[in-house]
């Protein structure tokens, strides 16, 4: 599975962002929230195809906090209209960089 | 100055969120290691799962306004502070009983040092949004 190290860089935009006006800001979470929905798929169809990480329980339970990270922490942020919603968002995006390099991790060192 | 705020606004907003991603992690990281390897070094991982009860309690209790919800938050960053500082040292100054890392090992390196740096923004902000009526009394 490749992940796209763009998420990174959206995370970093975003953060510089840090006291921008919000609309697309939502809309760019949204966009990102589907493509990791659509990484996570790809994984989970390659593991049901015979493909598995090392320690699956873990790599499963990160896929699941992948997928939820983004959209609660929109939530979070969108009750809070000032920058510090948006701050918050930085905060989601981070944790969801780290979850994926995890990922990565535990995907490439593959057992068989 | 003046009323209390929600511990929940402002910048609380991300406090709560970061605590929130904690919350999770301890969780996550805890529920792994008891379930798949509890015999290796069960001291640790019962204090990883201590220390995420902590801090679910933590997120729960500043993101509810309200004098209990704040008098909990109070005693969880606290017990959350005492925590990491005593692992964090016993774990630095006798490394044999800590086989397998927890989230408080060594101050919280693992994790960039956010765990002893939680509480304390924790307590600090408590006090911040506690308004003029606590000043006296915080801990109600």
């Amino acid at each position: 599975m490749v992940l796209v190290t763009a998420y990174g860089v959206a995370a970093l935009i975003l953060t510089g962002m840090g006291r921008a006006p919000r609309e697309y800001l939502v809309i760019a979470s949204g966009a990102l929230s589907v493509i990791v929905v659509v990484q996570v798929l790809i994984a989970v169809v390659l593991m049901v195809a015979g493909q598995r990480p090392a320690e699956l329980g873990t790599f499963v339970g990160y896929l699941v906090v992948a997928v939820i990270l983004l959209p609660l922490g929109t939530v979070w942020a969108l009750a809070e209209r000032s920058r510090w919603g948006t701050a918050v968002l930085a905060v989601a995006c981070f944790a969801l960089v780290v979850v994926i390099v995890r990922l990565q991790d535990l995907w490439s060192s593959t057992g068989g | 100055v003046g009323e209390a705020r929600p511990t929940y606004s402002g910048p609380g907003r991300v406090l709560v969120a970061v605590y929130a991603v904690f919350a999770l992690a301890a969780t996550a990281r805890a529920g792994v290691q008891i379930a798949t390897r509890f015999t290796e070094a069960p001291l640790a991982y019962l204090l990883s799962a201590f220390a995420a009860v902590v801090y679910i309690v933590a997120t729960v209790a500043l993101a509810r306004s309200g004098p209990l919800a704040r008098r909990i938050a109070f005693i969880a960053c606290s017990v959350e502070l005492a925590g990491v500082l005593v692992v964090g040292t016993l774990s630095l100054a006798w490394p044999d009983a800590f086989p397998d890392e927890t989230v408080w090992s060594g101050f919280g390196r693992g994790y960039g040092l956010v765990p002893l740096v939680l509480p304390i923004l924790g307590l600090l902000w408590l006090r911040r949004s506690a308004g003029n009526e606590r000043v006296g009394h915080r801990l109600g």
